[in-house]
Parts: structure tokens; sequence; C-alpha cells
């Protein structure tokens, strides 16, 4: 009876799949596995068995997509193969479907290891169903938190299913993250910590505004910080019961950063990764540090870095003619923010925002006022575009730019291709069901690739 | 005619609850205000600090994650007597979520711990399983607008008297998911669970605040200056048509 449904599973999901690539959406990624995992639950566990050497799970709220990215980049030129759930598809059925894909019709493939980047919302579970050999937790930002509710109860759920997780599985946790590093705690498993070296550090700073995870994690008294990278990432520790940020293991030191690429040192081996923003070293390090619990080289590693170019959408570039266009993926205030900040020096930018509230973009939008708006600098203009345009176009009236300058708009393409910039990009900055819309048309006037 | 006039608005508690875009509603009435020359002077006013009633003109309470919401409602005690002050001056003040139920009797959490409000608001909260999420839009008899905004709390408040909701719903949970009731007004105190942030969606509401506080504090009948707010009511017509 089991396997009947497996195989069922299997089969439907590998025809609607088929149909999904007919019809050309993005909803490819996603349906094959919800329908199937309704056929058979345990899909993911038992197609999972397939893998020979390790699974790996990757979570956080920003970053998963590019820590992953390296992480395959690593294992491809390293020679072996691996089985990935496609980017951004980082829900359940998201991962079911790339299992289906890869299996033959009775649920059987070949391959080394498994890379899953996995939502949060979903850690506990598919802890559960993947049964993983390495865990990497990178932060737990304020993000959608319409769909989790808040941070704390997130933290409180990983921990709880890591207790339950297999006695040998390894965790890499970003230390500089007192939310992720008071995991730790009261679990027996084999844990490592990466961060980044601070320059200066004082006696006590104070924290930036869109901060979450301020409290200690232990005994919920305010956190005390010497160092600060961004947002609540430094180096803290609590005045009332002494809980600090351990001791990191992979520590990066002398970090170069320019707006396309950054070069940062670890134990005295030297990195460049072909990204900007300091968020991006602590997706570097996660990468390092699954290479070598994977004993995969220093030199394959620093190579596979120069072929991860930044992933779909988050800074992708293309041109219509002969105008450069950036597209620059936003979910939440921190990431917004490090945008915002790369932006901010550059004069006369002509400006796209895409607010969409769909389920995978998250339907709670205030998260643009915890957002610093008022930092983006000299604009020509702002288009607003999206389902929440009115919404963006208010808040910023209140971030005082001038309401000439705010323009809404409906159609992606005209909008795209009147906008223009001598000598310089033209910046979108879409969140994610905004950035596959505008690339679906993009695609179809062949001006993007097809993912 | 209002230029010269100023105002002090106190945030309570702005590092401990302040989530979900909260302090776009500072944002808003920083903007309106500034629009109109009048001077908004913005204190925050946290744990250990005083809150001086005579002192303060408007006030804005928000929400926070339930960890912090104890040690917040252990210090709001101790401003007790100020806030009830406030509240029989008819001075105006907001409170969202968190900051809503902390104004009420008590709130009773899924384990059974009762954390004692300041019953101000007449109402008791009770945690629940649910978590009531989503698009809110509400028809204020009392204010004569509709308003709109963003819910996501899993506590259920119970008005001892439903003649003092804030408004009844037409999209979304409100209170409690069961009487159509949302949030309450009480002398010019409201209490609601609407975030989105809530003012910068509705500037009718931003302006209530903001006239309510100048009347009070001068005595006097205060009309303010149009602002454009044409995205405004284009944000609103695309909430509004959702329920649809």
């Amino acid at each position: 009876m089991k396997s009947i449904r497996k195989f069922c599973a299997i089969v439907v999901g590998k025809i609607i799949s088929f149909f999904a690539i007919l019809i050309g959406n993005g909803s490819g990624a996603a349906a094959p596995g919800l329908v199937a995992l309704k056929i058979y639950p345990e899909l993911i566990t038992d197609l999972c068995k397939n893998i020979e050497k390790k699974k790996i799970i990757i979570s956080a709220t920003n970053g998963k997509t590019t820590t992953a990215t390296m992480v395959r980049a690593i294992l491809e030129n390293n020679c072996d193969s691996y089985i990935s759930n496609q980017t951004g598809s980082n829900l359940a059925r998201g991962i079911a479907s790339s299992l289906i894909k890869s299996s033959n019709l009775i649920g059987e493939f070949k391959i080394d290891y498994g890379v899953f980047e996995v939502d949060e919302a979903v850690l506990p579970y598919m802890i559960k169903q993947i049964k993983p050999d390495i865990v990497v937790l990178g932060n737990v930002f304020r993000d959608q938190l319409d769909r989790y509710g808040e941070i704390d109860a997130i933290l409180a759920k990983w921990q709880k299913a890591l207790r339950s997780a297999k006695p040998e599985t390894q965790l890499l946790l970003n230390g500089d993250d007192p939310g992720i590093a008071g995991l730790r705690n009261g679990l027996k498993l084999e844990t490592f910590f990466y961060g980044i070296d601070a320059k200066i550090e004082k006696d006590e700073i104070t924290l930036d505004h869109a901060a979450d995870s301020i409290n200690c994690p232990i005994c919920s008294k305010e956190l005390q910080y010497k160092s600060q990278q961004f947002s609540h990432l430094g180096n803290y520790q609590c005045n009332f019961c002494g809980f600090k940020r351990p001791k990191i293991d992979l520590l990066a030191k002398d970090i170069d950063e320019k707006l396309n690429q950054t070069q940062f040192d670890v134990d005295h081996d030297k990195y460049e990764i072909a990204l900007g923003g300091i968020y991006n070293v602590y997706n570097a390090l996660a990468a390092i540090g699954v290479a070598r619990l994977l004993d995969i080289s220093y030199s394959v590693v620093n190579n596979s870095f120069k072929n991860v170019k930044p992933a779909f959408g988050r800074m992708e570039e293309f041109q219509i003619d002969g105008q450069k266009y950036k597209i620059i993926l936003i979910k939440n205030p921190t990431g917004a923010n490090a945008v915002i900040n790369i932006l901010r020096k550059i004069n006369n930018k002509n400006i796209l925002i895409a607010l969409n509230d769909k389920i995978a973009d998250g339907t709670d939008v205030s998260w643009i006022y915890d957002t610093d708006w008022e930092k983006i600098g000299d604009v020509k203009q702002i288009v607003c575009m999206g389902t929440r345009r009115y919404d963006m176009a208010i808040r910023l009236k209140y971030a005082h730019i001038e309401i000439g300058k705010i323009k809404t708009a409906v159609n992606y393409l005209s909008q795209i291709t009147s906008m223009k910039n001598k000598d310089d990009y033209v910046y979108i900055l879409p969140t994610y069901t905004a950035m596959l819309e505008i690339r679906s048309q993009l695609e179809k006037k062949k001006i993007v690739e097809k993912i | 005619m209002n230029k010269n006039k100023s105002l002090i608005i106190a945030w309570l508690y702005s590092k401990e609850m302040n989530l979900y875009g909260d302090r776009g509603n500072i944002i808003a009435l920083s903007y309106r205000c500034k629009k109109r020359g009048i001077k908004l002077d913005v204190q925050k006013i946290g744990i250990g600090d005083s809150f001086n009633s005579n002192k303060i003109d408007l006030v804005f309470f928000g929400g926070g994650q339930d960890k912090q919401q104890i040690a917040v409602a252990k210090d709001l005690q101790t401003k007790k007597q100020q806030i009830i002050n406030f509240y029989n001056s008819n001075k105006p003040l907001l409170a969202i979520c968190g900051g809503y139920q902390l104004l009420g009797d008590c709130f009773i959490t899924n384990d059974k711990k009762k954390i004692l409000g300041l019953k101000i608001f007449n109402l008791i909260t009770i945690g629940s399983e649910k978590r009531m999420i989503g698009n809110v839009v509400i028809n204020s008899e009392k204010l004569k607008m509709q308003i709109i905004g963003f819910e996501n709390h899993s506590g259920k408040t119970c008005l001892e008297d439903k003649k003092q909701s804030l408004g009844n719903v037409l999209t979304g949970f409100g209170n409690n998911g069961e009487d159509k009731t949302e949030g309450i007004i009480a002398n010019n105190f409201i209490g609601t669970y609407m975030h989105g942030p809530l003012l910068p969606r509705n500037p009718k509401l931003t302006d209530w605040f903001i006239q309510k506080a100048l009347e009070i504090k001068y005595g006097e009948k205060i009309n303010l200056a149009n602002i454009d707010d044409d995205f405004e009511n284009k944000a609103r017509k695309y909430i509004e048509n959702i329920k649809k």
C-alpha cells in the first residue's frame, strides 16, 4: 500500500511538473510537491534515503539562498553530485518537488549530497523529515512576521526541534547572532560557530533601529554590545547571567568591501567573493564551514566562489537598448536597509520599487516602516509598483521624498523600458513575487534568461 | 493659524514595544504636524523612566513580543497614577495590540498566568492557540470614519461594554473573532489591534489625534490645513476591495 502511494505521488508530481513547465510560470517549483505530499506524506524522508553522503539543511531569515548557492558551487567544483531545491522554493512542497524531479518512478536516484534551503517556519518539520547530518543556521531577523508570529517563538521551536535531532547531527551556527548562538544551550550536538572580527570594539554601543532579539536568549535581560556588524549581529554579552558571544571557530578578519566584490581572511587563508555587503561574508563563512565539515580543501572553496554571481533577482543585471538595469531583491528591513546603504551615495537615482503582498512576500507590508527610506539619498524619481504600490508611495511621502518625485505604475514592461538614466543603472527593488513577475515579462521579450 | 503651536508626544516603551512597523505611527504624526507648522517633540519613555501627565500632550503605546510584555506590565504599574490622570484630563492616547491589552483589566496567558493591566479599559484579554492575522476594515460610528489596518494577535479581547468599541468589523477578526467589535474608545483613549501601521494609512485618524491634543492643550477649536492624501485614498480603495 505504501509503495503504491509512493509511486502515485511521484507520478502525479512528475505530471504536474511537466505541465507547469509547459505553461511556464514559477509555480512549477512548488505545485508538484504540494500534491505529492498529500498523497504520500512520508515522501521527503523516503526519497532522502537515496542520498549517499551527507544531507545539509540551511536556514536563516536572510542569506539562505546565497549560502546554498555557494555550497552548491563548492560541491560542483569538488566534482560531487548533489540534489537541491530550487532557489526560493524552500517550503516542504518545494523540497518535495526537487526530490521528485531527481528520482525515477519508483523513487530511486544516485546522489552524493543533499543541500536544502529551508524556510524558517518549516525548519522543525524538515529536521524530522530529512534527518540532516549538518544544520546551518545563519540568523533570525524581523521578517514576514505575519507568517511566523514572533522571533522568540521561532527560536523556541528551533531549539525544540534540535533537541530531537539525531545525536550525530553537526551544527554550524552564526555566533554573531545571539538568538542563534543561544540555541546551543542544553543541546549535546557537535557545534561550530562562525563570525566576523570587529575592527573596533567599544565598551558599549547602541544598536540601530531595526535590531531584533536584543534580549538575552537565556535570561531575557537586555544585551550589551562591544561591537556591531549590523542589526543585532556583533559581539554581545549579558551582564546579568553571563551569556556572551561564544568562541568563534571560523573568524573572518581584514574585510575589504566593494560594491561587487569582498575579500577577507579566515585562519590566514585569503578568500574573495564576487558579492558586496557584509551579510555576504556571513554567507560565505557558512559555506566555508560546510566545506570544512566535508573535508573540502581551501583552494577548491576559494575557486568556486568565482562562480557565485548574485542569484537570480538578487543583484541581477540586464540591458535594454543600451540602458543598464539592476534588480535587487528586498524582503525585510535588514536586507532593504543594506540595499539603501549601498545606493545612498549615488546621485540622481532612478528607482523602481515593486511591493507585493502575496504569501511569499509576506502579507503584512508594515516592514516598510522599519526600513529607513529616509536615508535613500538623492533621487530623480521613485516609481512604486506592485499590489501595494500606494502604501509604498505613502511611505516615501512620509520619508520626506518630494511628492512630485513619487509615481505609481502598473505595467512592468512599459514602465521599465521608459526609465532611463545616462551613465548609471536604473535600480529595480522588488519583493519576491514582484521579482518573478518582472522576470517573467522580461523573459517573454528575451531580455533575461529563463531560470 | 496653527504655526508656532507645539506638542509633546510620549512614546511609551519604544524599545520593548515596537513591532510591525509601529514607529510608522510616530512618523505619520511628525509629518502631519510639520506640514502645518506644528512642532512635535517625541519623548521616549521606557522602563524606569518617569511619566508626568502634565508635561505630555499625546501618548503612543505600541505592541511587543510576549516576553517583553511581562517586563513592561510590571513597570507600567509604577506609571499607573499618571496615566489615569492623563485619561481623566481627556488627553489623547493610542494603544496598539500589547499596549491596548495592558491598559485593560488583565491578560490571561495560555499557561493560565494572569498579567495585571492598568484597568483603564474595561476589558480582559485571554490568550488563545489561534492567531488572528490579516487585513482589517472597520466602520467607526463614533469617529465617523472607516479605518483600515492589519492585525496579528492571538489574544482574544472581550469588552465589558460592547458599545465602547472603536468600530464594527467589516473585514477581519477584530477583538476576538466572534462579536465583530474592534478596539475600544473611552474618553480620548483609543485601543486597537490594528497595525499596518495604523496612522500612515488613516490620515483622518492621525489628524483626529493631532486635533484633540491641540484642543486640550490650547483650549480652542482647532482646524487643520489640508494635506494631499491622494496615495492614502487609493491605498484604502485597494484594501476595501479585497473583501469583495
